[in-house]
């Protein structure tokens, strides 16, 4: 039995901690960036004010998350060097510089043009205005780039030689685009955009229910399940892409998130199974639901298609498998759901339920679309879980071990920060939720004028 | 190029990317330090109205500081950050409250919470760089490329001299911004506050540049060799010059942005000597920049990537500080 309090595992919790609850901020900020910056390019197109009343609406949401992102995502870049010196040390030459780029290509093009898109309304022409908001959303998402990239090459290292106990990248090009980026990539960025849309729709459906601002959030609630129409069945898509991906390079995390222990004999399909409860100790499922020849046609497509069991693979190269297995299987549901949500509200939108005067008033419509709105960060978060759990014991797969990263730690000052962690974000995220509900409840400003077509003349500000 | 001067060249251009850093975020962090000590809440919530559109900017270059350093100099970056997990820890929590303070503040029903822990946050960070350094400066036992000592090995009475020296520096730069932007007894205050840091801060300063010799014999010995020599006494005429001038312009009213510009150069010049100080290592004494830093096609790739963006950067900071500083507005900003 591993040590539960050794400075590998508390770091190994401190590190999940911290990722679990910072991902929920940038989830929102990159989606709401792109959201304020379409409703701010319709404000300019057509003039009318409630596309402007919007953005301002949403930016004191994305101001929140953005605050909190920052706070909260700081300190990851830092944990690779206090807890994870030995894993810095081996893999900085590729990993670490990623890293920089997403400091100064992403970071710092978001930072500077959010101060500008949140307080310079007066201050710059509104053409210039957009274009920051514009330079926020592209920052946010180039900074999801950089990040995914990064954690992709953990996933499915390449382009590197190993000399004396550090990495040497022999082919950047290799390197950048390993096998997972894009299909780690696009699935992570399209939960950005699903889940702030489906944020945006439920906190909508909200007002709607109680009949509050009815013509304004009408507007908002269209526009998202609009663009969910497209958006949750690409999510469903680039999850199955990501899935099939992961079988083929990583074939013992798939193994365990699919709690499949024995290979399938040649000519026999492998079954998927629905739930069960895996026995690691003896190699097996104690009971299983299971759908004959369905694994082997998710991932490969044919019925009988080989699937590499967690027995042929040796015990100390094993991730462990309820959490990749239970975790995997709730994300999925969630994203399956939210998908045949936004077919039931295109059917209200289709028998005319979705205008604004024979808006529909039944209570089970809404209230699902209410509390669909934080399904897309527990989704995430799960699928997050999935991801690098199931890539243990490796920390870079097949290069480095987990307990092979770790710094020289003592284990009072890493439990301390541990706890300290865990107390912290548990503090933001109440923080968040209840200051989120204060916005909400005074509603969008409908009436402050109007900024001005021309800034103030002023120095300093370019013509 | 050959590896050895690709590895001097990062090393300086991580110098100049943690000098802005230290530099823009410490007149930030200063703030938020003599918040603490401001009891009127409309002079405090005007302390973080007037860098509440830059904080994020300015924390940006740490951002960039950690990934220079991580991609550059892998072992120094594990070696560092391992050696003073307590000071980093401590900056990175206080910069967390630092960070929620700004909008928190405005949701609150009880905004004078947030303001403190805008104050304490920068506070607790401050003292974390300050630990930081001193701990770097200590010395850090280094066996095959990995931090080989414990916990507190970092803590000695060099790292409480120099957060005293830290502290009261970003003090100096806080009150020096605070100045173009108040009047009448709040003016007088931040005058007296620039003169009083200055004046402690070089005397730490001083200090810590007596010690240190006397502490370790290899720094007297590296600090006393003939170029060296010479680079380090024109540093330090140079900070004396800047202080000199700092401080008589702290009292000339139609200057009000003079004593900021001399206090960066203070405060770069600082920086300077205390890099010269530490060459060739990034380690003091344990580990040079030659053996810290990545191979040489990371570093020329690093070249393209990220230093060819510094001057981007500085743009994008520009354009924000000139939208942010028409002469008229002053340091304050709108609200939203």
């Amino acid at each position: 039995m591993e040590d539960f309090f050794s400075p590998v595992m508390l770091s190994r919790l401190q590190f999940a901690v911290t990722t679990l609850f910072h991902i929920l901020w940038p989830l929102l900020s990159v989606g709401l960036s792109l959201f304020m910056v379409i409703t701010e390019a319709a404000w300019l197109k057509t003039g009318n004010e409630l596309y402007y009343r919007h953005t301002r609406f949403w930016a004191k949401l994305f101001l929140l998350s953005f605050g909190l992102g920052v706070a909260s995502g700081l300190p990851l870049e830092f944990e690779f060097g206090t807890n994870w010196a030995r894993f810095s040390r081996f893999s900085g030459g590729f990993f670490g510089n990623i890293l920089g780029f997403e400091g100064a290509m992403a970071f710092m093009l978001e930072a500077a043009f959010f101060g500008v898109s949140m307080f310079a309304w007066n201050r710059v022409s509104r053409r210039v205005h957009l274009f920051a908001t514009a330079m926020v959303a592209a920052g946010a998402s180039l900074s999801a780039f950089w990040i995914m990239d990064a954690n992709a090459w953990m996933q499915t290292p390449a382009g590197v030689a190993v000399q004396s106990g550090q990495i040497v990248v022999t082919d950047y090009a290799k390197a950048i685009f390993n096998p997972a980026w894009f299909y780690s990539f696009s699935h992570m960025w399209v939960a950005c955009v699903e889940t702030s849309l489906f944020f945006v729709a439920g906190i909508s459906a909200w007002y709607l229910r109680k009949d509050r601002h009815r013509e304004f959030f009408l507007k908002s609630f269209k526009t998202s399940v609009a663009a969910a129409v497209i958006v949750a069945p690409l999510q469903v898509y680039l999850g199955d892409l990501s899935a099939r991906g992961v079988a083929i390079y990583q074939p013992a995390k798939t193994a365990a998130m699919e709690a499949h222990w024995q290979t399938n004999p040649p000519g026999q399909g492998a079954g998927w199974i629905v739930v069960a409860w895996p026995d690691e100790p003896n190699q097996k499922n104690v009971w299983e639901l299971r759908i004959p020849y369905l694994l082997s046609l998710l991932i490969y497509h044919t019925p009988t298609a080989q699937v590499q069991g967690l027995r042929d693979i040796p015990p100390q190269d094993r991730p462990p498998v309820l959490i990749p297995f239970y975790s995997f299987r709730l994300m999925t549901a969630i994203g399956l759901y939210l998908a045949a949500l936004v077919l039931w509200a295109l059917w209200k939108w289709r028998r005319g339920q979705l205008r604004a005067e024979s808006l529909w008033t039944g209570r089970g419509f809404w209230l699902a679309w209410v509390w669909a709105a934080p399904l897309g960060f527990i989704a995430s978060d799960l699928g997050w879980a999935t991801r690098e759990v199931g890539r243990q014991p490796w920390v870079v797969q097949g290069l480095l071990r987990t307990s092979d990263g770790v710094s020289t730690l003592s284990r009072s000052p890493t439990a301390a920060t541990l706890a300290l962690y865990t107390g912290i974000y548990l503090l933001l995220l109440v923080l968040f939720v209840v200051f989120t509900r204060r916005i909400l409840q005074k509603g969008p400003d409908l009436t402050s004028p109007l900024p001005a077509r021309q800034p103030e003349a002023q120095e300093g500000t370019p013509a | 190029m050959s590896q050895e001067l690709l590895a001097n060249l990062w090393a300086a251009i991580i110098g100049l990317i943690l000098a802005l850093y230290v530099a823009l975020d410490g007149f930030d962090l200063g703030i938020g330090v003599l918040s603490l000590f401001t009891r009127r809440q409309e002079d405090r919530q005007m302390m973080m109205s007037s860098i509440g559109a830059f904080w994020d900017a300015n924390e940006t270059w740490l951002v960039i500081a950690g990934g220079a350093l991580f991609g550059a100099f892998p072992t120094a970056y594990g070696v560092l950050l391992n050696a003073l997990y307590v000071p980093i820890m401590m900056m990175l929590f206080g910069l967390i409250f630092r960070a929620v303070s700004f909008e928190f503040r405005g949701h609150s029903r009880r905004s004078a919470i947030w303001e403190f822990a805008f104050g304490a946050g920068s506070l607790v960070a401050v003292v974390g760089h300050g630990f930081a350094l001193g701990g770097l400066l200590s010395g850090i036992k280094v066996v095959d490329g990995h931090f080989a000592g414990g916990p507190w090995d970092w803590f000695s009475p060099l790292p409480i001299l120099t957060a005293v020296a830290v502290g009261f520096g970003y003090v100096i730069l806080g009150a020096s911004y605070l100045l173009a932007g108040t009047e009448g007894p709040m003016h007088r205050r931040v005058q007296r506050w620039t003169v009083v840091s200055a004046v402690v801060m070089f005397a730490a300063i001083a200090a810590v540049t007596v010690l240190m010799p006397l502490w370790f014999r290899a720094v007297a010995l590296q600090w006393t060799a003939s170029p060296m020599r010479y680079v380090l006494s024109a540093l330090s005429f140079g900070a004396i010059f800047a202080f000199v001038i700092l401080i008589l312009a702290t009292f000339l009213r139609q200057y009000s942005r003079l004593p900021f510009a001399f206090s960066l150069i203070t405060f770069f010049v600082a920086f300077a000597g205390l890099l010269a100080a530490m060459y060739p290592y990034i380690v003091p004494t344990s580990l040079t920049i030659q053996a810290a830093a990545a191979d040489s096609r990371t570093l020329v790739f690093m070249l393209f990537g990220i230093a060819l963006l510094i001057p981007v950067m500085l743009a994008y900071n520009l354009y924000l500080y000139r939208v942010f500083l028409g002469r008229r507005a002053g340091p304050h900003q709108e609200s939203y």
